[in-house]
């Protein structure tokens, strides 16, 4: 039995979530957006996440580098077993080189939940590829196969900070971070227009349906 | 390569399918599409008859001929009959800003560029040639908002120094230095976002005029056209809020004779909430009018080819065309087969499609002297979809 309360969500950040929530120059309640992670839940990542964003220390800052120092997770998975178990077992390859910093986060959430440190990861990433279901969508297949959590990007996170805060969050300054983090995302035209256009409606229809609700 | 006398042979002039909008207004051409060039004409019918500022989006699919509109208009011979005696039109068209950094200023440049520093000058000292001084700067402080700026367009309508015009047309389209902003006695540049969007409504309150009458025939109407409004979703939220904000300004600034045409891309008809993210509510809420161009029913197509291809511009007329089908190279059936297998009934892709299979009429010697020849059903069940949509044959 624990003496402390225990957290059961762990986030674990990526390294272009966290550019990304750095670029914003836009405060959430006088807060910087990525402040707000630590604020929200207990924030674990990779040390190779850290190095990634210790080599752009241009468009982070020193606050942020600071937080993540305190932050890494030295796992003992050893991330070749762990691949060619995925791959023999499920089918399952890590990522290659480009996502480096994505595999070594998911060795966290793996050790984090089998090792019963935490209840449920949210893997939190801007690299859409490897989330929507097509052919390099690694973390998409194991978060499918391994029920750890769930991966979200800075968007999901916007609005989830939205429902959380609503009352000193307008929902203006929800749009326009929306707006400009989708814009760092990225993408071809037509998918950063119709991903603004859900998540906007998303955004939209979470306010409708709380103002119905004025005990919340 | 199809050469001209290859045209001759099946009684057109030039190709009349074209992919991409047409540069010149006097010689664009509106085939079919009534129901939208009605719409078009509704609105500059009030526009005769109303001195009030209109705000119309037009919005519908890529290749849906929102810039053909933009550009058709522009000829004064276009616009619904009685208009064109009873009203000076002026057209400026534009594209959307795409620059990250500086939205606001690449809106203004491209404003200014479109005109032209020398129309801008005349304009300028054209509506202000029989205003006394003190009533001319009072009027442009009042628009402008500021009098440096006011006094910048007085010494644009007065100056005959050549030096000075120079050092104006520097001050309006970049930044004067210090030491030229003494010689011109104005005490600072244009630098803010606002700035420039008082500029764009102190040239075009100029070319509206300064009568305080609201009879639209003694004014002329500015007429703003602003192709690809979907790439403002692509700016920063601070940039879009400048933009937004900028247009809502000349829009409350200038309440009469002024009519915005905003195009916008978007595949079906949106619901206000989708409008509100790409336009923002500061736009949506001054919109008076919305003209949404639909995809072609089949019968819509037919008619769109037929007026094309029989417009006087392409079309040669010959004794021999009497005995060939109305839509000659193409026998009825074999257009209508050609249409209908298209997934998305645009003019463009409606275009590409028959330019492609004329192409391939001519690759497979289907013509061999004028009149001889046509595109039937058999050949078009011989061309594959994928061959008929690309956009290179």
């Amino acid at each position: 039995m624990h003496s402390k309360q225990k957290s059961y969500l762990l986030c674990i950040p990526d390294t272009n979530s966290l550019i990304h929530m750095c670029q914003i120059d836009i405060k959430v309640a006088r807060k910087d957006l990525w402040l707000w992670l630590w604020q929200e839940f207990d924030v674990k990542l990779s040390k190779t996440v850290f190095d990634e964003l210790s080599h752009h220390q241009r468009r982070t800052s020193g606050g942020i580098i600071n937080k993540c120092s305190k932050s890494i997770w030295n796992y003992s998975i050893q991330i070749n077993r762990l691949n060619a178990s995925l791959l023999q077992h499920f089918d399952v390859e890590l990522g290659g080189r480009e996502d480096r910093g994505e595999c070594h986060n998911c060795c966290v959430a793996f050790e984090a939940i089998a090792k019963g440190e935490y209840r449920q990861v949210i893997f939190l990433t801007d690299e859409l590829h490897s989330i929507t279901p097509n052919g390099k969508d690694f973390l998409y297949k194991v978060f499918n196969t391994f029920p750890m959590g769930c991966i979200w990007s800075s968007l999901d996170f916007v609005i989830y900070l939205f429902m959380r805060h609503r009352r000193r969050f307008p929902i203006d300054v929800a749009k326009s971070l929306l707006r400009d983090i989708n814009r760092l995302v990225g993408g071809k035209e037509s998918t950063i227009k119709d991903r603004l256009m859900r998540y906007n409606h998303k955004l939209m229809k979470i306010d409708k349906s709380l103002s119905e609700l004025p005990s919340i | 390569m199809i050469s001209k006398s290859d045209w001759n042979d099946i009684f057109l002039k030039q190709n009349p399918f074209d992919l991409s909008p047409p540069t010149n207004p006097e010689q664009t051409i509106w085939a079919g599409m009534e129901k939208i060039k009605q719409q078009f004409n509704d609105i500059f019918n009030v526009a005769a008859s109303s001195s009030a500022t209109q705000v119309v989006l037009n919005q519908g699919p890529y290749g849906g001929g929102k810039t053909h509109a933009s550009v058709y208009f522009k000829c004064k011979e276009n616009l619904p009959q009685f208009i064109e005696n009873d009203i000076e039109g002026h057209h400026i068209n534009i594209c959307a800003p795409k620059d990250p950094g500086n939205p606001a200023e690449e809106f203004y440049t491209n404003i200014l560029d479109t005109i032209g520093m020398t129309r801008v000058t005349d304009i300028i000292r054209d509506a202000t040639v029989n205003l006394p001084k003190g009533d001319v700067i009072d009027l442009l402080h009042k628009i402008l908002g500021s009098e440096e700026l006011a006094r910048a367009f007085w010494l644009l309508a007065t100056t005959d120094s050549a030096e000075i015009l120079g050092l104006l047309r520097t001050y309006f389209l970049t930044k004067t230095t210090g030491s030229d902003l003494k010689k011109l006695g104005l005490a600072r540049n244009i630098t803010t976002a606002r700035d420039r969007f008082r500029v764009v409504v102190g040239i075009f309150q100029c070319l509206i005029g300064f009568s305080e009458s609201q009879v639209p025939e003694q004014q002329s109407r500015v007429c703003l056209w602003i192709d690809e409004m979907e790439d403002l979703m692509y700016i920063t939220s601070s940039q879009f809020r400048l933009i937004t904000q900028g247009l809502r300004d000349v829009i409350d600034l200038l309440p009469n004779n002024f009519t915005l045409f905003l195009n916008m891309t978007l595949a079906d008809p949106e619901s206000e909430e989708e409008f509100d993210i790409i336009l923002g509510s500061a736009l949506l809420d001054r919109i008076t009018d919305v003209i949404y161009f639909p995809e072609l029913s089949i019968d819509e197509a037919l008619q769109y080819v037929d007026e094309l291809i029989n417009n006087p511009q392409h079309r040669i007329i010959s004794d021999q065309l009497k005995v060939l089908p109305k839509t000659y190279p193409f026998e009825e059936t074999a257009l209508k087969m050609l249409l209908e297998g298209l997934e998305k009934k645009t003019p463009r892709d409606i275009n590409k499609r028959c330019r492609n299979a004329i192409n391939f009429a001519f690759r497979a010697k289907k013509f061999n002297s004028p009149g001889d020849g046509i595109i039937d059903s058999t050949f078009v069940k011989t061309l594959e979809a994928s061959e008929l949509d690309r956009e290179i044959v």
